[in-house]
């Protein structure tokens, strides 16, 4: 019971936090809300995991939690991987911008 | 001096070679006045050295990569006004003669010149680099449907039109098989022009390593999903 407190309050504070980031990356809260209300529902009736579980081919609830949970880890981190990527071509962009005005300025260049 | 015009510019992208880039300079200048030399971020004397040896230097305040320090040296000779661009390593294994031969080579209807050592020739050429080149240019042929004989050599020209549609998303050594993705893309003529590269022992310790190739085709595919 205590765990399904912690674990109910957590859960909440991700909806939240997601939901008011909504305006800046409106599928990933979404998703990241979808996820956590599926995972409070399953924090109040565990049984109901079994039941899915079962459904779907595996043995128990905790395995299907424990499944999904490295599937949607797997899926961030490659989200997460790309958009370090795209954040970091920004980078190189921006310092390749700052050389050239810097080489600008020490040499202007002819006016076509 | 021979009789490469004023326009043609040579860039060339250095990280850290202080040792050699002053001699390569002054070669290259022989050749052809307009030198670009990109300072990758190096931290020892390389940017004050080619500054002496008369090139124009620009200065990335970190180390990004030879890619992008080739898209800032190709976007400031442009901005300069380059009817050509010819890319040329640092590290004195390429032959500055011969990049009349590749400018000559864009005349009848180019649109970019490939330096191919395998057509020309090699000096002190290790074997094992000669197998990773050869399955490089594989690799290059599966990525981008070009087969050419050389598939990483940094000796190159570009004509304007040409190096105006180039456009280096990878800033690391990626960006050889990436600029023959977009010589393919954009349907640029190409012609392989055969070239001397002499080996030595600083060019072979400042050159790639063999197990950065695994980094390099992990860079060209992930490129792809971001595309």
């Amino acid at each position: 019971m205590i765990f399904q407190f912690i674990a109910s309050g957590v859960l909440m504070c991700v909806v939240l936090y997601a939901y008011t980031q909504g305006r800046m990356a409106p599928k990933v809260t979404a998703f990241a809300i979808v996820i956590a209300l599926v995972g409070e529902y399953f924090v109040l009736f565990p049984d109901h995991a079994a039941y899915v579980a079962n459904s779907v081919g595996i043995g128990r609830g905790a395995d299907l939690i424990f499944y999904a949970w490295i599937l949607f880890s797997l899926v961030a981190l490659l989200y997460l991987h790309l958009k370090l990527r795209v954040a970091n071509e920004r980078f190189v962009t921006l310092i390749r911008e700052l050389a050239l005005q810097r080489a600008e300025t020490a040499e202007p260049l002819p006016r076509n | 001096m021979n009789d490469i015009p004023d326009s043609v510019f040579v860039v060339i992208p250095a990280l850290n070679e202080a040792e050699v880039v002053g001699d390569v300079i002054e070669q290259v200048r022989r050749e052809c006045p307009n030198v670009v030399l990109v300072n990758d971020g190096s931290t020892d004397d390389t940017a004050a050295r080619a500054q002496r040896a008369g090139a124009r230097v620009i200065s990335h305040a970190i180390n990004l990569g030879q890619g992008a320090a080739l898209q800032t040296g190709i976007t400031y000779a442009l901005r300069l006004g380059a009817t050509h661009i010819v890319t040329f390593d640092a590290d004195g294994q390429h032959d500055p003669r011969q990049i009349a031969t590749l400018i000559q080579s864009l005349g009848p209807g180019f649109d970019v010149a490939l330096g191919s050592r395998f057509k020309g020739t090699t000096i002190d050429m290790p074997m094992k680099r000669r197998v990773v080149l050869q399955v490089a240019c594989w690799v290059n042929y599966v990525l981008t449907g070009l087969h050419l004989s050389d598939a990483h050599n940094g000796l190159r020209a570009f004509t304007r039109s040409a190096a105006q549609r180039l456009s280096l998303r990878q800033a690391g050594m990626a960006h050889a098989t990436e600029i023959v993705a977009q010589v393919a893309r954009h349907r640029m003529k190409y012609v392989e022009v055969p070239v001397t590269i002499r080996y030595t022992a600083y060019s072979l310790a400042k050159g790639q390593k063999l197990s950065n190739s695994v980094n390099i085709l992990i860079d060209l595919l992930l490129k792809g999903l971001l595309r």
